[in-house]
């Protein structure tokens, strides 16, 4: 098992590396001059020296990407060119609303997914099962930002009971950033717990048809404590790398929902950064959020070699 | 030599007539082809008629309710709402078609070729893979568009990048379950080329896995698009897109929460017309599947 976790640390560390280099090429190859990206096209030569001095471009790129990689190390990720604040403070910031925002939509989907899915199993074949899966295949169809702006003409603006943007921080108001994050966490999850219901509902049909499972019934448990003992106990492995997967749609997802919002999130920062061509907020952030993607899929690897011995070997 | 081996009919013409038979009894194919159907011919019929011009902007027509001059009502700058959703058919057909294209002509070669040759290249294009994987998909479109400029035919690359490696491993893991076959071995024998055997044997038999993950993708596509869109991103006025569509639609949402159904409902369609869709062929396709059914 150590070895296994071993080998797959020195994979995740490899895709980190390279997922740097991609993002770097990206932001800082790719459009020839950064600072003329950063400042457009009618800039003044003096001001785009001056920056380009401020921002090391006068360095070789090789070293420009060693010294960003050594910066990120030690948590060092620059000064935003807009804001004039270290990006590393403003990510700080900004992680305050996208990672409730973006767990909050993973154990809601969860919770709503995961009942449905089993109920939709155990009475597979029957009116309510197909119900619920007509009901889900369609959940699947619907984009998060139309059911976003749906919800908040339904509780903004007609019952006037949520609000339909901002958010008003965590030690302003910690009931009314609560609030804040509701709509947006339900309009995230909807979609991904109509997957996530499919997944599951047919992970649970694969087991049950499983000889451990007759054996369970035959040796005088109940349908319900072998459903739920040995049926969704097994069944929830696809249903894990799923959820492992989802979180990089819900990451992808706060972008939009997190600007439909006007959260101040990371995603928010990134399209923002991107409009206003803050290439320096832009590298960082997507590096975090790649890395987090990168971490989760990690330890989501682990989770089933722990669950599965079988996995273990194959590495 | 290739002429003196038996000639065995190929596999696609199993029973083709039942197929059909099949498909018009499946609920999932039905309703799935009909709704891509609609789609389709929405955005074809675009190219040459739609009741209105889309980019004629005329204030005294604004937010008119649906009547039979204009079926659906107009939005805010009197634009026919019923026009632009047929315009907007053809963008996300377009963009989809094009990026789900670009998926499958780069992502099927690779992962063939990663089948084929092990080792080093394998290694190499299922790495890279998992290195594209490790990006948000919409979170790297945004980059991407926001670099080049958006629009349209960005928006289709940013898209296309990431069907490949969904093609890529389809294509290895249908290349890989058929090593071994006696049907491989009887066309090595003869003396074929991998690069012949690969076309003419484990294309064959792999494009029915092939056409549903593209159907699938399709709908992904759709949906990514419209996100391009409502982010600004995407396709720019005067053509129309449902993505922008809603993203004009919210600001009136308060007075005219109407033109926020139209965009919505269009999406919803043509992405469960192409899940449907795709689920039908599966069942319809898949050998497994057919032996249950038979």
């Amino acid at each position: 098992m150590l070895w296994f976790a071993f080998l797959r640390l020195i994979g995740l560390l490899t895709t980190l590396l390279a997922a740097s280099l991609v993002i770097f090429v990206v932001l800082e190859v790719i459009p020839g001059d950064p600072a003329e990206v950063m400042l457009g096209l009618n800039a003044q030569p003096d001001t785009l020296a001056a920056l380009r001095a401020e921002l090391g471009l006068n360095a070789p790129l090789s070293t420009r990407y060693v010294n960003w990689l050594l910066g990120m190390l030690q948590g060092e990720f620059g000064v935003s060119y807009t804001y004039s604040v270290p990006v590393s403070e403003l990510i700080g910031e900004r992680i305050q609303v996208s990672l409730p925002l973006a767990t909050g939509a993973l154990i809601l989907s969860t919770v709503i997914a995961i009942p449905i899915g089993v109920y939709s199993a155990r009475y597979h074949g029957k009116v309510i099962d197909t119900g619920i899966m007509s009901i889900a295949q369609i959940g699947i169809a619907i984009p998060n930002f139309w059911i976003a702006i749906l919800l908040v003409y339904v509780f903004a603006i007609v019952l006037r009971v949520l609000p339909s943007g901002g958010f008003p921080g965590w030690d302003v108001s910690f009931f009314g950033s609560l609030q804040a994050l509701l709509l947006p966490v339900i309009a995230l999850a909807l979609p991904q717990a109509s997957i996530l219901a499919r997944v599951m509902r047919s992970a649970l049909l694969d087991v049950l048809h499983e000889d451990y499972i007759r054996t369970a019934r035959a040796k005088g448990l109940s349908n319900k404590a072998t459903l739920w003992r040995h049926g969704v106990r097994n069944a929830l492995i696809p249903v894990l790398t799923i959820l492992g997967l989802q979180f990089s749609f819900l990451i992808a997802g706060t972008v939009i929902i997190e600007n439909l919002f006007y959260l101040p999130g990371l995603g928010r920062l990134i399209f923002q950064g991107i409009t206003q061509r803050d290439l320096i907020v832009v590298k960082s952030s997507v590096m975090l959020l790649v890395a987090l993607t990168i971490f989760v899929t990690f330890l989501v690897d682990i989770a089933y070699a722990a669950i599965d011995p079988r996995l273990r070997r194959r590495a | 030599m290739n002429q003196e081996l038996p000639s065995y009919p190929p596999l696609a013409s199993f029973d083709e007539i039942s197929i059909w038979k099949k498909a018009f009894h499946s609920r999932s194919f039905v309703i799935g082809a009909t709704l891509a159907l609609v789609i389709l011919i929405a955005g074809v019929t675009s190219v040459f008629w739609t009741p209105y011009a889309i980019d004629v902007l005329d204030v005294s027509k604004r937010l008119k309710p649906m009547s039979s001059e204009f079926w659906f009502g107009t939005d805010q700058y009197g634009r026919d709402i019923f026009s632009m959703l047929m315009v907007g058919a053809r963008t996300s057909i377009i963009v989809a078609l094009i990026a789900v294209g670009i998926g499958m002509l780069i992502g099927v070669p690779l992962g063939l070729l990663a089948a084929a040759q092990k080792g080093f290249l394998e290694e190499l294009v299922m790495r890279t893979n998992d290195l594209i994987f490790a990006f948000p998909s919409l979170l790297s479109a945004v980059l991407i568009t926001s670099i080049f400029g958006p629009g349209t035919i960005n928006a289709v690359i940013a898209i296309g990048i990431f069907n490949i490696p969904v093609f890529a491993r389809v294509a290895r893991g249908g290349a890989l379950s058929l090593s071994g076959r006696e049907f491989l071995l009887a066309a090595r024998l003869s003396g074929k080329s991998s690069f012949l055997i690969t076309l003419e044997h484990i294309i064959p038999n792999i494009a029915n896995l092939l056409i549903v993950q593209a159907t699938i993708q399709l709908s992904l596509a759709i949906l990514s698009e419209a996100g391009l869109s409502y982010l600004g991103l995407g396709t720019q006025p005067p053509m129309a897109s449902w993505g922008r569509m809603l993203y004009e639609a919210q600001t009136m949402v308060a007075f005219a929460p109407q033109l926020a159904l139209y965009p919505g409902f269009a999406i919803i369609f043509s992405v469960l017309g192409f899940n449907l869709l795709g689920d039908g062929l599966r069942d319809l396709l898949d050998p497994k599947m057919r032996r249950r059914v038979a």
